[in-house]
């Protein structure tokens, strides 16, 4: 076990944190064992849900903290951290 | 095994898998699933949320090679959105703890999120509501799986169940794959009844809420006789369906052999047996067993078809359609008949707000009050007249006003054709239903100014007896055999023997073999029948002599009940023709 690590990043994308973005994340999440919290103020998700990720309606700008805990847990939120400074390779991929 | 009763509006009999049909895309039955079920349910969830992932898989990959990875991005956030772990959790808690079937718990869920996005008050979570509906259909989709897979797709025979069926979908059914059908909605007169007899396939209405029972796919037998529903047949049941199927059967096909022969009694008189029909499809049904003519074609379907109201050519282009198929044999066209219990929709609004829509607004009270669609249907027959023998009759005439009026009206679209030069028929026989008793009482009146009378029997035992078939607690009164209506046709008949009128029945019960040697010695020498009933009434004929009808017609004016009369009228039937013995 490690962790709890911790990170505040911005939301870049102009649309928000969509579906896409969300999904990309929990895909991320959903392959190791670790667990993923985002926390929007007091508003928290469980990273696996995209659901709990699209409910906390971060729009361009919007600061958000992310926790992640247990094996792996270092380097899954550098992976997810990079997502959010790649803006989701939304762009990027094409 | 269970039974459900419902109003038998075909017969025959037919058994096959069940399949289930909504009104909407995927109308999802609200309904339960057995416990013991749960952990079978639970694996259809699993495997349809696998499919939908491997359909969505294929989508990303041909949505990114054709137009670009981020077009492929939004197939595999659905993708990672239907595994959601959360949202599976919820799913299946929903099946295992309240016994929801797979479909309505996936619903449930998935509707409850996207009102939760859609109430989420900003533009772009909205429009997530539509990907997550998006994916509803996909579920959906894949657990109802062929049962949910349109008609048009069926490989095997099915028995089709469904809440109700609008007369277009029913129209659309295929004999080749649908050997029968049974709604929950519907009465003896609703459209979809008519249809289903017109389409000659077992089937039965008005069963009540029963789809819940259902899952599709189970085996059911439907008794088109009876109006008997039979899901999940035991053994010993089953059997003696197929042996009542296989009988059925038989019966069709000796049936057959009377295809050509004429209807003549054995005493040499020739009754004309003519088919009532609702679709140009229809006639041949008529042709094929050798009907002498249409003597109802049915008009409102036309009105019906598409929900709104049918143009000039739309009716030419049926009429056309019927007369040339029958070469030369007449064709009787009722115009318009919507009555309340037929109109969907709008209109049925309108009409339902009246407290008595039977007694109301209807047919061709109807037609005189809504005088450019009357005409339009007019100006369509007096042109279709050019290419065959095309008659003209008004349904629910009351008064005689009413009848000069309406062909008044018709003197009126004959100048407006002649004005415009365009073509038509001038000596169009025009005749009239004799349906409501204050015609039958004034028959003589009546029959001065009209070229034919056509009795219609299902009305005029309604208004005469004020009884409503499709009410359960009062359809016993409801008889043909009611002395009071036979003695109705009777001077009907004679009024229009005084003033050389031919006169038809064509209701139902004309096409009720026990009833035809009654009418046969009332006078009647003209039938206009379901033509599925056509070779069996005319093995009647031909084994029936007139003196004999005779005797049964003074025999039953001696009777002062309808059970005395239609019991005595069906063991006499038994001596004309022994075969018929009881299932008819």
């Amino acid at each position: 076990m490690s962790g709890p690590y911790r990170q505040n990043v911005k939301v870049k994308n102009e649309q928000g944190m969509h579906m896409i973005p969300c999904s990309r994340i929990a895909q991320l999440v959903r392959e190791t064992s670790c667990q993923v919290q985002i926390f929007r103020d007091d508003q928290v998700a469980d990273a696996r849900n995209i659901l709990d990720l699209l409910m906390l309606k971060a729009e361009v700008g919007t600061s958000l903290v992310i926790e992640s805990e247990g094996e792996g847990a270092e380097s899954i939120l550098a992976q997810i951290v990079k997502l959010f400074d790649d803006d989701f390779e939304i762009l990027s991929e094409n | 095994m269970m039974i459900k009763q419902g109003i038998p509006v075909s017969p025959g009999v037919a058994i096959g898998p069940a399949f289930i049909m909504g009104n909407e895309d995927y109308r999802i039955p609200q309904r339960f699933v057995r416990i013991d079920d749960v952990e079978k349910e639970l694996q259809r969830l699993d495997a349809a949320i696998e499919q939908v992932c491997f359909e969505l898989g294929e989508h990303e990959e041909l949505a990114s090679d054709r137009l670009g990875k981020q077009y492929g991005a939004i197939f595999a956030a659905h993708q990672q959105l239907i595994q959601d772990p959360k949202m599976i959790s919820e799913i299946r808690e929903l099946i295992q703890d309240k016994c929801f079937s797979p479909e309505y718990a996936t619903s449930k869920v998935l509707e409850q999120y996207a009102k939760l996005f859609q109430s989420l008050g900003n533009q772009y979570f909205a429009e997530r509501s539509a990907d997550i509906v998006d994916l509803q259909h996909r579920m959906l989709k894949h657990l109802l799986g062929e049962r949910r897979e349109d008609l048009s797709n069926l490989t095997e025979p099915v028995l089709i169940l469904a809440n109700n069926l609008t007369p277009s979908e029913t129209a659309n059914l295929d004999k080749k794959h649908v050997l029968g059908f049974v709604t929950e909605a519907g009465g003896r007169t609703s459209h979809t009844a008519i249809l289903a007899g017109a389409l000659e396939i077992p089937a039965i209405v008005g069963v009540g809420e029963f789809l819940s029972n259902v899952s599709g796919g189970e085996m059911i037998i439907i008794d088109g006789y009876h109006g008997e529903l039979i899901i999940d047949p035991d053994e010993a049941v089953l059997e003696r369906f197929t042996a009542s199927r296989q009988r059925h059967f038989e019966e069709q096909e000796r049936l057959k052999t009377y295809a050509d022969l004429v209807p003549e009694t054995r005493d040499g008189e020739r009754i004309t047996l003519m088919g009532n029909i609702e679709f140009p499809q229809e006639v041949e049904h008529c042709v094929e067993r050798g009907a002498d003519g249409v003597g109802l074609y049915r008009t409102e379907f036309l009105y019906l078809q598409e929900g709104k109201e049918p143009t000039e050519q739309v009716h030419y282009e049926a009429y056309c359609e019927v007369v040339q198929s029958m070469q030369g044999r007449p064709v009787v066209i009722r115009t318009l008949d919507l009555g309340a219990d037929k109109i969907p929709g709008a209109l049925e609004k309108v009409l339902l707000q009246n407290s008595n829509p039977m007694l109301g607004l209807r047919s061709i009270r109807l037609s005189l009050q809504n005088q450019p669609l009357f005409k339009t249907q007019l100006r369509a027959i007096l042109r279709a007249a050019m290419l065959g023998d095309i008659r003209i009759m008004f349904p629910l005439v009351s008064t005689l006003r009413e009848l000069r009026q309406a062909r008044m009206l018709l003197s009126d679209v004959m100048e407006d054709l002649e004005d415009e030069g365009i073509e038509f028929r001038r000596d169009v026989p025009v005749g009239m239903m004799v349906e409501v008793p204050s015609a039958a009482i004034l028959a003589e009146e009546f029959a001065r100014e009209v070229d034919f009378f056509s009795i219609g029997t299902n009305d005029l035992i309604q208004y005469t007896l004020a009884v409503d078939r499709a009410d359960p607690s009062v359809a016993n009164l409801y008889s043909a055999g009611d002395p009071a209506v036979i003695r109705l046709i009777q001077q009907v008949v004679q009024a229009a023997h005084r003033e050389n009128k031919p006169v038809t029945v064509c209701g139902q019960m004309s096409s009720e073999p026990r009833f035809l040697p009654l009418l046969i010695g009332l006078g009647i020498r003209q039938v206009s029948v379901t033509p599925a009933m056509i070779p069996e009434l005319k093995e009647v004929i031909r084994n029936l002599d007139v003196k004999h009808a005779n005797e049964i017609s003074s025999h039953v004016s001696g009777l002062d009940s309808a059970r005395d009369v239609e019991n005595y009228l069906r063991g006499e039937l038994h001596k004309i023709c022994p075969a018929y013995a009881v299932d008819f």
